[in-house]
């Protein structure tokens, strides 16, 4: 009843992200053939390009071809913005909204522990971020041979896996926020700020290195292929979500309503 | 049934309950009555672990099957039907679907009866609640709270925002459910539903119980209030005095509040140009507003009784 609840609640949300994700990557796979017919012409356009950041992003797709296309979809346009606000958004709406619209008094009221309502809401808004994100990962996988081209799935799904783990952390922020907060705007604003700061440190040669996303970009995804996952990345991720669950849980049974 | 003993609250170092005492019976009707910021509502939330009361003990249930609300939350919540005071509700839900949220983890919750309510209160059951009006949230509300089966209903001011034929509905619905051996318990600012329906009410103010006890036994303790109207002005000074009455008004129109007998004291008024004369006694709103006007004590005048 929970869940239903949630999802009646955040449906256009959740609707919108993903149709916003297919829409990525369905037009981001339509027009690879084009960029791969011109592909060559890369390196006389690479020194025009600012951006060391993205320099490196167009030298990899050189010479790894349809991988690091798909990659670079992945993390600029899924891991980098869409997922990441959509997780700030839901997870600062999770308890914080009930405070602002003053439904947390009739919510509380009901004969379920906190604890529960928590870790249900908290999946329930999980589940809404990662199954899109999975579903337009598989339709990428499902549609590349209509241009010619193939992914290796497992690869594909376990890069996936990276990634979601990177947004399930923010999620975790944004909820433990949410526990904290009194309007649902702030957490939201703190974590979409943060994220935006982290991605312009991470275009700036010589701080990218201090960037969250530095974790999930291409140094980190490709190399999956390869067989060589990034664990430290992966275990710091579970870490910070397990942090923020254990925090928001302490306080939520503390917290007067 | 409900027993307080010493509950306890503050919201940082300033005090909102202080040693707040009570017992309730199963199958009563109990008033808790006190003006805005008294605490009414804390200790309603204090009751279901929705604020963490300080100190104190509230056991609740029915019977021999009373939990210890402040150690048991959770055990308290599914003994208590609640209807908040505040009507802030899922607006994108249906009555009906609001009503089936309500009730999900309730283990005696009857939807069918909640259905029912939300017809005896006219309320569209598949109308999106955006749509409610104030009142009709209200009853929304009062209807999940009564179809909870729940042992025990705790109601946060109730009666605010009804019309009267939908207070006189709610008083009967009440009855009933005290008839029924649920305990009822709610704070009010309706003075008159209270004085009705409650069996014994409470004085709560500045988060102290200032008296409780039987609605008959109060206002036979209270001060009898004439209000008395003069076929010429008068000046304070050409008005009988005597040991405990109080004068209040000008020109033709006075209030007389006095302790003792009745007749005694009209024998006082003997030859007074009188032009009327209405008795304002016996009235609840009386005590309140000797218990919260401006002269009341500043202090609990603390009796508590068991029933």
């Amino acid at each position: 009843m929970l869940f239903r609840q949630m999802l009646r609640e955040h449906l256009f949300l959740v609707i919108g992200y993903q149709l916003l994700l297919l829409f990525n990557i369905g037009a981001a796979i339509v027009y690879w053939p084009e960029l791969r017919e011109n592909i060559d012409a890369l390196p006389v356009v690479l020194k025009l390009i600012p951006s060391e950041t993205i320099r490196n992003m167009v030298i990899m797709l050189e010479e790894q071809g349809y991988w690091a296309y798909f990659g670079i979809q992945q993390f600029i346009k899924g891991g980098g913005l869409a997922a990441m606000v959509t997780a700030a958004l839901l997870g600062s709406l999770l308890i914080a909204r009930e405070v602002d619209t003053r439904t947390a008094e009739f919510l509380f009221s009901r004969p379920i522990s906190r604890t529960r309502l928590f870790l249900v809401r908290w999946g329930s808004g999980l589940l809404f971020i990662e199954l899109p994100f999975f579903l337009t990962t598989v339709l990428a996988w499902a549609i590349s041979p209509l241009v010619d081209e193939s992914l290796p799935l497992g690869m594909v799904l376990i890069a996936q896996l990276h990634l979601s783990l990177f947004a399930a952390a923010i999620f975790s922020l944004a909820s433990m926020l949410s526990v904290f907060a009194e309007h649902q705007l702030k957490p939201a604003f703190i974590v979409i700020g943060f994220m935006f700061l982290n991605l312009a440190i991470y275009m700036v040669k010589g701080l990218w290195d201090f960037s969250l996303y530095k974790t999930i970009d291409l140094d980190r995804i490709l190399p999956i292929e390869a067989g060589i996952y990034p664990w430290a990345s992966t275990l710091s991720f579970i870490a910070v979500t397990l942090a923020c669950l254990g925090l928001a849980l302490h306080r939520i049974n503390r917290r007067d309503f | 049934m409900i027993e307080v003993h010493g509950v306890q609250k503050a919201f940082g170092d300033q005090p909102v309950l202080t040693g707040i005492e009570m017992k309730v019976a199963d199958g009563e009707v109990f008033g808790f009555v006190g003006p805005n910021g008294a605490g009414k509502s804390t200790f309603l939330k204090c009751a279901l672990g929705i604020v963490k009361a300080d100190a104190g003990s509230i056991r609740l249930g029915h019977g021999d099957d009373l939990v210890e609300a402040l150690q048991d939350p959770l055990g308290a919540r599914r003994r208590v039907g609640y209807s908040p005071g505040e009507t802030s509700l899922y607006q994108s839900l249906k009555a009906i679907d609001f009503l089936r949220f309500a009730l999900a983890h309730y283990p005696h919750a009857d939807f069918q009866r909640g259905c029912e309510l939300l017809e005896v209160f006219g309320l569209p059951a598949n109308k999106r609640i955006k749509g409610f009006s104030h009142g009709m949230k209200r009853k929304t509300l009062l209807a999940q709270a009564l179809a909870t089966g729940a042992p025990v209903l705790m109601l946060d001011e109730p009666m605010e925002g009804l019309d009267p034929e939908a207070r006189r509905t709610v008083e009967h619905l009440l009855g009933a459910e005290a008839e029924a051996g649920r305990t009822v318990f709610f704070s009010s600012h309706d003075l008159a539903s209270v004085e009705r329906i409650c069996d014994r009410v409470a004085f709560l103010r500045s988060g102290r119980i200032m008296e409780t006890g039987r609605i008959s036994e109060i206002l036979a303790r209270a001060s009898r209030i004439l209000h008395l109207s003069f076929q010429t002005e008068l000046d304070r000074s050409a008005l009988p005095s005597a040991p405990g009455w109080e004068w209040d008004g000008a020109g033709t129109r006075w209030r007389l509040s006095f302790s003792g007998e009745l007749a005694a004291s009209l024998v006082r008024l003997e030859g007074l140009p009188l032009a009327g004369i209405r008795d304002g006694s016996g009235r609840l709103e009386d005590v309140f507003e000797s218990l919260y006007g401006p002269e009341a004590p500043a202090h609990s005048t603390l009796v508590t009784e068991a029933s």
